[in-house]
């Protein structure tokens, strides 16, 4: 609870994207981390229900239907329940494959679906102005997408299967590889609903910033008491790539007028209260005209 | 006007669709040979309704829109 109090006090950053303003509640990023896989696994668990097989019906005999569309191989949806599985596809001279709630692909829906529905709403009014209309959109498009895929999956595992491939062979290898499609639709979301990715680069930038604070706080007090700061934490503070450090902070100090003594920067005493006030603005050492 | 014209027709098309769906669904459940197949219409008739408030919410977006960009219009005037 500290640590949300803590949060709760920190001036909230502002992310700007495609000309939009996204400031996030905290309320809203713990939400997403604790409903969306929650939700997702509720929903999965509704569709796995015995009441809901109907969906099974469906993608079984939609798929069998393409499969003798295009390859006419006499494939049949045929109705048998025991267990987990209700439905099985007859392949003629092979042994019949038998369906589950995992072979209707609607796992990776849910997971968006919990995704999309607690993707936080941005604060600024602007931005958060057709959220609704967005989610929806990537919500369908996403499932939609998922949906056909899953159906050309399996008519393409059920074909190698018919021309008698092993099925442990080509099952997960080609469910594995079908997975691709997660990739595009994250793009895809991004594109409708750039909140969610921007949502975790804020929650990165919410954590952090305690941590920065303390930095700053840890250089001022140095500096206050021996016009010295450590040149680690001044990196970090400076956001400087370390591979470059020692050529940047060199070209830096000089700009400033400070000086470099073995792993310290020598700030001159003149330029003392300068340098805390720069230290400590919301973008330090950013010079105005810049 | 022509802009919000086409914006009219785009929803309009949108809600076309939705009532196409429920249509869809309708005939599908009796086709179907499960036991729970009218639990098609109990989960998918609720998501269409959800879809057409949706759809009734871009429209009032555009709406809104293009009324205020009339008015700045004629404040330029």
């Amino acid at each position: 609870m500290q640590i949300f109090e803590n949060l709760s006090k920190i001036k909230k950053p502002i992310i700007e994207y495609d000309e939009r303003r996204y400031i996030f509640s905290i309320r809203s990023l713990i939400l997403l981390t604790i409903g969306a896989p929650i939700s997702a696994y509720l929903i999965y668990l509704f569709f796995d229900w015995e009441a809901q097989f109907w969906l099974h019906e469906i993608v079984v005999k939609q798929t069998v239907y393409f499969l003798n569309l295009f390859f006419n191989m006499g494939a049949e949806a045929q109705f048998a329940p025991s267990g987990k599985y209700f439905w099985k596809f007859s392949i003629p001279g092979q042994s019949p494959i038998y369906f589950e709630t995992f072979c209707t692909g609607i796992q990776a829906i849910c997971i968006f679906a919990g995704i999309i529905i607690f993707t936080p709403h941005s604060q600024d009014p602007t931005a958060r102005e057709d959220i609704v209309w967005r989610k929806t959109k990537a919500l369908i498009v996403s499932s939609v997408i998922f949906y056909v895929v899953n159906i050309i999956r399996m008519i393409i595992q059920i074909n190698l299967y018919y021309i008698g491939y092993e099925w442990a062979d080509i099952h997960f290898s080609i469910s594995a590889a079908s997975s691709f499609i997660a990739a595009i639709i994250v793009l895809l979301m991004h594109k409708w609903i750039p909140e969610f990715i921007i949502s975790i680069i804020y929650t990165g930038t919410l954590v952090s910033e305690p941590l920065k604070q303390k930095r700053k706080k840890q250089v001022k007090e140095m500096v206050e008491k021996s016009n010295k700061a450590e040149l680690k934490p001044m990196r970090k503070i400076l956001k400087m790539e370390k591979k470059t450090f020692s050529r940047d902070i060199s070209s830096w100090s000089d700009d400033f007028g400070y000086t470099i003594e073995g792993d310290y920067l020598v700030i001159p005493p003149e330029k003392a209260s300068k340098f805390i006030e720069l230290l400590m603005q919301d973008k330090p050492f950013l010079k105005e005209s810049e | 006007m022509k802009e919000f014209t086409l914006k009219k027709i785009f929803v309009w098309l949108m809600l076309t669709i939705n009532l196409l769906f429920a249509f869809v669904i309708g005939l599908t459940i009796p086709l179907l040979e499960s036991e729970s197949n009218f639990n098609l219409g109990f989960v998918m008739i609720p998501l269409l309704v959800i879809l057409n408030y949706v759809i009734v919410d871009r429209y009032h977006y555009y709406l809104k829109h293009t009324k205020r960009n009339e008015e700045e219009l004629d404040a330029n005037i």
